[in-house]
C-alpha cells in the first residue's frame, strides 16, 4: 500500500483496498483468460437449462415419452406416433430404442450431472474444510489422530464401497416401496416451505456475515447448512407422521429426487478426504503467519481468527481444488448409472443413456454419441474453468 | 528402510480388517440372499434351508465373521462339518454360486486378466504421458506445447464410459480393425499349465499372469488398453509438464546452467528427476483410478477380470466372492501406496523414513 497519506488525503482508500483484495485480483485474472470465461459461460448456460421449469420448455419431449413407431429413428426424422400433442415435432438428434427423444433426454440428463457435480463439491467442501480446520487448528496430538483417520480411510478401496452402498440403497428402496403403504403423495405446501427456509437461511447468513464482529464466510456456510438440515428434518418428520419408518422416509426423499439422494450420500461419505488434507495443510501454513500472531496479540478469539483470517485465506485454494474435483464426481455418477446403480430409470442420466443405447450402437449410434458429447463437453468446461481458477488464484503459476 | 516397510505392512492389517468388516456388514445388510431365485428357477424352501445350513448362514453374524477371519476350529469348536480355515490361513471360502469352485480359484483366474489389462494401461499411460509432458514443457509456449496441452485436457475430460463405446463404434464396428470384446490370454508357460490341468488342479495365479505374446492377445487387448490408458497418459502428461516448468525455474537449475553444463545434462540429470516426484506421488491414487477404470472397461469389453466378477457377485449376493475381491482390491491399494512411497524416497533423498 502507498505511504503517501499526508500529501494526497483525497485518495479513495476504500476502492484502492477493494481493487487489491486477493479475491478481486483473482476474478480480474480469471476474466482475462478467454478459455476459462468461455467455459464459465457454457456451464452457466447449462445450469440455466437444467433448472427444471426451463428444461421443460426447452426440451421438445418429456424424457419418458416413448413412441414405438419411432424406435431408433435417425436424427431429423419427424414424430410419427399417434399422440396429437406431439404431432409435427421432430427428433432433431434421433430417438433411442424406445422411441424417446435423445435431445430431450440429454437435456434432462444435464440436471443429474450438474446436481451430482455441485452437491458432491459442496458436501466435500463443507465437510472437508470443517474437518481440516478442526484438525489443523487443534493440538498436535488431536491433529495426528484426526489425520491418521483420514490416512486410514484413504487406504480403503473407495469405489468398491460406493458400489456396495449403492446396491444396498437400491435394494432397500425396492424392498420399502413394495411394502403395503401405498404411494406417498407430496403435499403442495412442502416445496414452497423448503424454498422459504433456504431463503431465510440465506438472508440470515448474509446478515450475520456482514456484521462487523461477525463470522464472515464461515457463519454464512453454517447458516446454509442449518437451513438444509431443517428442510431435511421437516421432510423426514412429514413422511414419518404418515406411519412410515425412518428408512422409508429416506427412500421417499430418494424417489422424489429420482435416485439422486442415495447417490449423494454414497459419494459424499468418502469424498471429503482430499479436501480435508488440503485444508489442514493450508491451515498449518497460515497459522504460522504474522497476521495471525498480530490478531492473537490484540486479543482476538479463536472463533474470530478462524472465521476472519484463516478461512478467507484458505478458501481460494479450496475452491480451486474442488472445481477440479467436480469432473470426478460427474464421472463416478456416469459410471454408476452405466452399471445400473445410479439414477432410477426412466429418469435419464448420461451414464444410463449410454448404457441403454449401447446395445444398438451399430444401428443407432446417436443414442450413445449425443450423451457422450454432452458429458465430455461438460467435463471439459469444468477442467478449463478449474485450470483458469488455479492460474488466477496461484500467482506463482501466472502466465503459463 | 526395512523397518519402515515392516511397519507399513503391519499398518495394512487393521486396514484390511476394516475392509473385511465393513464389506461383511454391508453385503449382509443388503436385502436378499445368495439362494434367492425368482420365478421358475426358485428353489424349494427346504433346499434353501439346507444350503443355508451348509454354509452356516443361520449362525449369529459375529460367529460367521469370526470363522471367516480365523477359522472354524476356534470360532465354531466341536462341530464336525467345519471347513473354513479362515482368512489368516489364506482360505477365502467357497463360492456360493460357482459350484465346486473356491474364491481362491476364481481370483487366480480373474486377477491375472485384470493385472494384464491394468499393467498395459499403466505402461501406456507412463510411456506416452511422461515424454509428451516433458516435450510440452521444453517447448513451452510453442505450438507443440499448445497442441499437446489441448490434447491432454481433452484426454482427461473423456470418460471411459464414453471412450469405450466410441472406440468400439469407430474401430470395431465401422472400420472392423479390432474385435469388439473379449480377452484372449493364454499362459506363456503352457506346459506348466497343462500339467496342472492334467492333474485336475486349478492353475495357480502366477502361471496365468504372464501371457503368451500372440497376435490374437494384442489384437484383443488394443482397444481396452487404449481406453484405460488415455486418461492416465493425459493426466500424467499434464502433471509432468506443470512440474517440469516449475523445476526449471529453481535456483539450482540456474546454477547448473551457469557452471556451463550442456542443456541436455541440465534437463536430464538435474531437472527431470526432481520433476518426476509429483508424478510418482499421484501414481498411487492413479492405481486406484486404474481399478475404477477396469470396472468400466471390463464391463464394456466383456473381459472376465476382477471388476466384472465383483459386480456380478454383488448382484448374486455371492458373499465370499465379494469379500475376497474387495480384500484383494484393498491389499492392492496398500501395496501400491507402499511402492510409491519407496520410489518417492529413492527420487528425493531428503525423504527419510524413521
Amino acid at each position: 500500500m502507498t505511504a503517501s497519506t499526508d500529501s494526497s488525503p483525497q485518495i479513495d482508500f476504500a476502492s484502492a483496498r477493494a481493487q487489491r483484495s486477493p479475491l478481486r485480483d483473482a476474478v480480474h485474472q480469471l476474466f482475462k483468460n478467454k478459455v476459462a470465461v468461455g467455459a464459465l459461460f457454457f456451464i452457466l448456460l447449462e445450469i440455466f437449462i437444467a433448472i427444471p421449469p426451463v428444461t421443460k420448455i426447452v426440451a421438445p419431449f418429456p424424457y419418458d415419452k416413448t413412441s414405438l413407431y419411432d424406435n431408433n429413428a435417425p436424427p431429423g426424422s419427424p414424430y410419427t406416433g399417434k399422440d396429437p400433442e406431439y404431432q409435427g415435432k421432430t427428433f432433431w438428434l434421433g430417438a433411442d430404442y424406445l422411441g424417446r427423444d435423445v435431445l430431450s433426454r440429454t437435456l434432462y440428463g444435464a440436471q443429474v450431472s450438474l446436481a451430482v457435480g455441485f452437491v458432491g463439491a459442496t458436501v466435500s467442501l463443507v465437510v472437508g474444510i470443517l474437518y481440516g480446520l478442526l484438525s489443523g487448528y487443534s493440538s498436535a496430538r488431536v491433529d495426528n489422530i484426526m489425520m491418521r483417520f483420514v490416512d486410514f480411510l484413504y487406504a480403503l478401496p473407495i469405489i468398491v464401497f460406493v458400489i456396495l452402498m449403492q446396491v444396498y440403497f437400491k435394494a432397500v428402496a425396492r424392498q420399502t416401496s413394495t411394502e403395503v403403504m401405498g404411494p406417498f403423495k407430496m403435499p403442495g405446501w412442502f416445496g414452497p416451505a423448503v424454498m422459504a427456509i433456504l431463503a431465510a437461511a440465506f438472508i440470515v447468513g448474509i446478515l450475520l456475515a456482514k456484521r462487523e464482529d461477525g463470522g464472515g464466510v464461515g457463519i454464512f456456510l453454517i447458516s446454509m447448512i442449518v437451513g438444509i438440515i431443517i428442510s431435511f428434518a421437516l421432510f423426514v418428520i412429514m413422511v414419518m407422521s404418515t406411519g412410515r419408518s425412518f428408512m422409508a422416509s429416506l427412500v421417499e426423499i430418494d424417489n422424489a429426487m429420482g435416485g439422486m439422494f442415495f447417490l449423494f450420500v454414497a459419494l459424499g461419505l468418502l469424498n471429503w478426504l482430499g479436501m480435508a488434507r488440503i485444508t489442514r495443510g493450508q491451515v498449518l501454513s497460515v497459522k504460522k503467519k504474522e497476521y495471525i500472531e498480530a490478531a492473537r496479540a490484540i486479543g482476538s478469539t479463536d472463533r474470530r481468527i478462524i472465521s476472519q483470517h484463516v478461512l478467507p485465506n484458505i478458501l481460494g485454494p479450496a475452491i480451486v481444488y474442488e472445481t477440479m474435483a467436480i469432473p470426478g464426481y460427474i464421472f463416478t455418477e456416469a459410471f454408476l448409472s452405466f452399471i445400473g446403480l445410479g439414477i432410477n430409470p426412466p429418469r435419464p442420466s448420461w451414464g444410463n443413456m449410454i448404457s441403454d443405447s449401447y446395445g444398438a450402437l451399430r444401428t443407432a449410434p446417436w443414442g450413445v454419441l449425443v450423451p457422450s458429447l454432452a458429458l465430455t463437453l461438460t467435463v471439459l468446461a469444468f477442467n478449463f474453468l478449474g485450470d483458469g481458477l488455479r492460474d488466477a488464484f496461484d500467482p506463482r503459476l501466472r502466465g503459463e | 528402510m526395512t523397518k519402515y516397510i515392516i511397519r507399513r505392512l503391519l499398518w495394512a492389517i487393521p486396514v484390511l480388517f476394516m475392509v473385511a468388516l465393513v464389506t461383511f456388514i454391508l453385503i449382509r445388510a443388503i436385502p436378499g440372499g445368495p439362494f434367492d431365485f425368482s420365478g421358475d428357477k426358485s428353489l424349494p424352501p427346504s433346499v434353501v434351508k439346507n444350503l443355508e445350513a451348509k454354509y452356516h448362514l443361520n449362525d449369529p453374524v459375529w460367529q460367521q465373521f469370526c470363522s471367516y477371519l480365523i477359522g472354524d476350529t476356534i470360532c465354531r469348536p466341536g462341530k464336525e462339518d467345519n471347513h473354513s480355515k479362515g482368512l489368516i490361513m489364506g482360505d477365502l471360502g467357497p463360492s456360493f454360486r460357482y459350484r465346486g469352485r473356491t474364491v481362491s480359484d476364481i481370483l487366480a483366474t480373474a486377477l491375472p486378466v485384470s493385472m494384464q489389462l491394468g499393467m498395459m494401461a499403466m505402461i501406456l499411460g507412463i510411456g506416452i504421458g511422461i515424454p509428451f509432458g516433458i516435450l510440452a514443457a521444453l517447448k513451452h509456449n510453442t505450438w507443440i506445447d499448445y497442441t499437446s496441452t489441448f490434447i491432454a485436457i481433452l484426454g482427461v475430460s473423456i470418460s471411459n464410459v464414453v471412450l469405450g463405446p466410441l472406440l468400439i463404434w469407430i474401430f470395431a464396428l465401422t472400420l472392423g480393425w479390432f474385435p469388439v470384446a473379449q480377452w484372449k490370454a493364454e499362459p506363456l508357460f503352457s506346459g506348466i499349465a497343462q500339467q496342472y490341468i492334467n492333474a485336475g488342479e486349478p492353475i495357480p495365479f502366477w502361471v496365468n499372469l504372464i501371457p503368451k505374446p500372440t497376435f490374437e492377445f494384442f489384437h484383443h487387448a488394443v482397444l481396452p488398453v487404449v481406453v484405460l490408458g488415455t486418461g492416465l497418459s493425459a493426466s500424467i502428461a499434464r502433471l509432468t509438464r506443470a512440474s517440469l516448468l516449475q523445476v526449471v525455474r529453481e535456483d539450482y537449475i540456474r546454477t547448473a546452467r551457469a557452471k556451463g553444463l550442456r542443456e541436455r545434462t541440465v534437463i536430464v540429470v538435474h531437472a527431470l528427476k526432481n520433476s518426476l516426484i509429483p508424478v510418482v506421488t499421484i501414481l498411487g491414487p492413479m492405481f486406484a483410478a486404474v481399478l475404477t477404470g477396469t470396472f468400466i472397461v471390463e464391463q464394456i469389453f466383456a473381459i472376465p477380470g476382477l471388476g466384472r466378477h465383483f459386480i456380478t457377485s454383488v448382484g448374486n449376493r455371492d458373499y465370499p466372492v465379494v469379500l475376497g475381491t474387495t480384500l484383494l482390491f484393498g491389499f492392492a491399494i496398500v501395496i501400491a501406496n507402499l511402492v510409491v512411497d519407496i520410489v518417492y524416497a529413492w527420487l528425493d533423498p531428503r525423504v527419510r523414513f524413521d
